[in-house]
């Protein structure tokens, strides 16, 4: 019941300041607000993916140096490099198909009769 | 025959900076998701993985959204006998309509004859002081029907709250759907419950609102006869027959018109008032259980990785 009132009152507040937010506030425009939050969101984003890429590879290579490094024993390093290898290439094969999942998505859902928001 | 299928929906226009703004967290949720599955530790790669499968998930529940509420739009569709939502939101209007006049008329009824009553009383008065022969007769009938008169009122403002909540709805649905898409796809799920039920009230009650009259009808009381009472003809108030000077007629008639606005004045609360906030109660708790079934977690891409 708590968490059924918490959601009432989470959607309630949140539909409260859609209103306020497009409706009442004559000093900033709607449209201002949300070409700012959207191009926040966008520049957060460029950041990730242009650090992303480099993080992969860079796990692989640490990945590689545990897993070949000249510590002849020391097998729980060496099995580490060997996990950090395994997600790696997870990482990056899950990174590069996931336009092609992202349009699979996108078809189905046009297909079905769902438009796509036009920006 | 196959029935014609419903109009398509107006095109998305108004909510496409608020879809796109959603697509933008979806997006990066995924980026930290790979982010943090790169990272050395197993903490990390958890949280990147949940991540990654609300981002996946977020873009699938957006680009499926025109889908929901088509499907929405078509079991309407099947459900109201194949009329579009304009013609049931006719129907539902004038139905609220009739249920606001009908309190309206039974609070001026309730009220003309308190008041009546009171000045009654207070001309005797002035004629004879200190006689006042109408008090133990208004104080009879204001404890007869005086209580009916605060429910009646509370009925004609839920009719009114009802009212303004459909237009609401029928305005800035397609908005009020795309900001959950938006607070559905916040990263970290800080707000996915909340953008889960922003997403489901706004949907069950645009659909379901309109079948408030037919539930009103199937279990309103069959001794309700459609306001005794309307703005032209009150059965009820002939019976008082205030002009015949017989004094026994007219306080029998007057506790015979108690009766029967009492009759009226429940059998309205009943329809006008309880049922409706019952179909409200229904509607809440479907719109809860679709909230929550959009709100829950999915965790098949955390199993697949």
């Amino acid at each position: 019941m708590r968490g059924f009132l918490g959601r009432c009152s989470a959607a309630l507040s949140a539909g409260l300041g859609l209103i306020l937010l497009t409706q009442l506030s004559p000093l900033v425009s709607a449209d201002d607000t949300f070409t700012y939050v959207s191009d926040l969101v966008r520049t957060i984003s460029l950041a990730c993916l242009a650090i992303v890429v480099p993080l992969i590879l860079l796990g692989l290579v640490l990945g590689y140096i545990q897993v070949a490094g000249p510590w002849g024993g020391m097998r729980t390093l060496r099995k580490s490099g060997r996990t950090q290898i395994e997600m790696g290439y997870i990482t990056l094969f899950l990174f590069i198909i996931t336009p092609a999942i992202f349009f699979i998505i996108m078809e189905i859902g046009k297909s079905l009769g769902g438009g796509w928001p036009q920006t | 025959m196959v029935p014609p299928l419903p109009p398509p929906l107006p095109p998305a226009t108004e909510n496409a900076a608020l879809l796109g703004l959603a697509l933008g967290f979806a997006t990066l949720s995924l980026l930290l998701g790979f982010i943090l599955r790169t990272l050395p530790y197993r903490g990390y790669q958890k949280a990147g993985n949940e991540l990654i499968e609300d981002g996946f998930i977020s873009f699938a529940l957006i680009s499926m959204i025109s889908v929901i509420i088509g499907t929405f739009s078509v079991a309407a569709f099947i459900l109201y006998g194949n009329s579009s939502m304009a013609v049931m939101y006719q129907g539902y209007y004038a139905y609220v309509t009739g249920a606001k006049n009908g309190a309206f008329v039974m609070i001026t009824v309730i009220g003309g004859v308190l008041w009546a009553l009171g000045m009654a009383n207070v001309g005797v008065g002035i004629v004879a002081p200190g006689v006042q022969p109408f008090l133990p007769l208004s104080l009879t009938f204001q404890s007869q029907i005086g209580p009916w008169l605060g429910m009646v009122q509370a009925t004609y403002s839920l009719m009114v709250a009802l009212e303004s909540l459909a237009h609401i709805l029928e305005d800035k649905l397609l908005v009020l759907v795309a900001f959950g898409c938006v607070l559905y796809a916040v990263p970290k799920r800080l707000t996915r419950a909340a953008g889960g039920a922003m997403i489901a009230w706004p949907l069950v009650f645009y659909f379901g609102l309109p079948f408030m009259p037919t539930f009103v009808k199937m279990y309103g009381s069959a001794t309700y006869h459609e306001m005794a009472c309307t703005l032209t003809s009150c059965p009820a108030f002939d019976s008082l027959n205030p002009l015949s000077g017989n004094w026994q007629a007219i306080l029998s008639g007057l506790l015979n018109f108690g009766a029967l606005v009492s009759e009226d004045a429940a059998a309205l609360i009943w329809m006008n008032f309880f049922l409706p906030l019952l179909w409200v109660g229904i509607l809440s708790l479907a719109a809860a259980g679709v909230g929550r079934i959009l709100g829950g977690y999915v965790s098949l891409v955390e199993q697949i990785l």
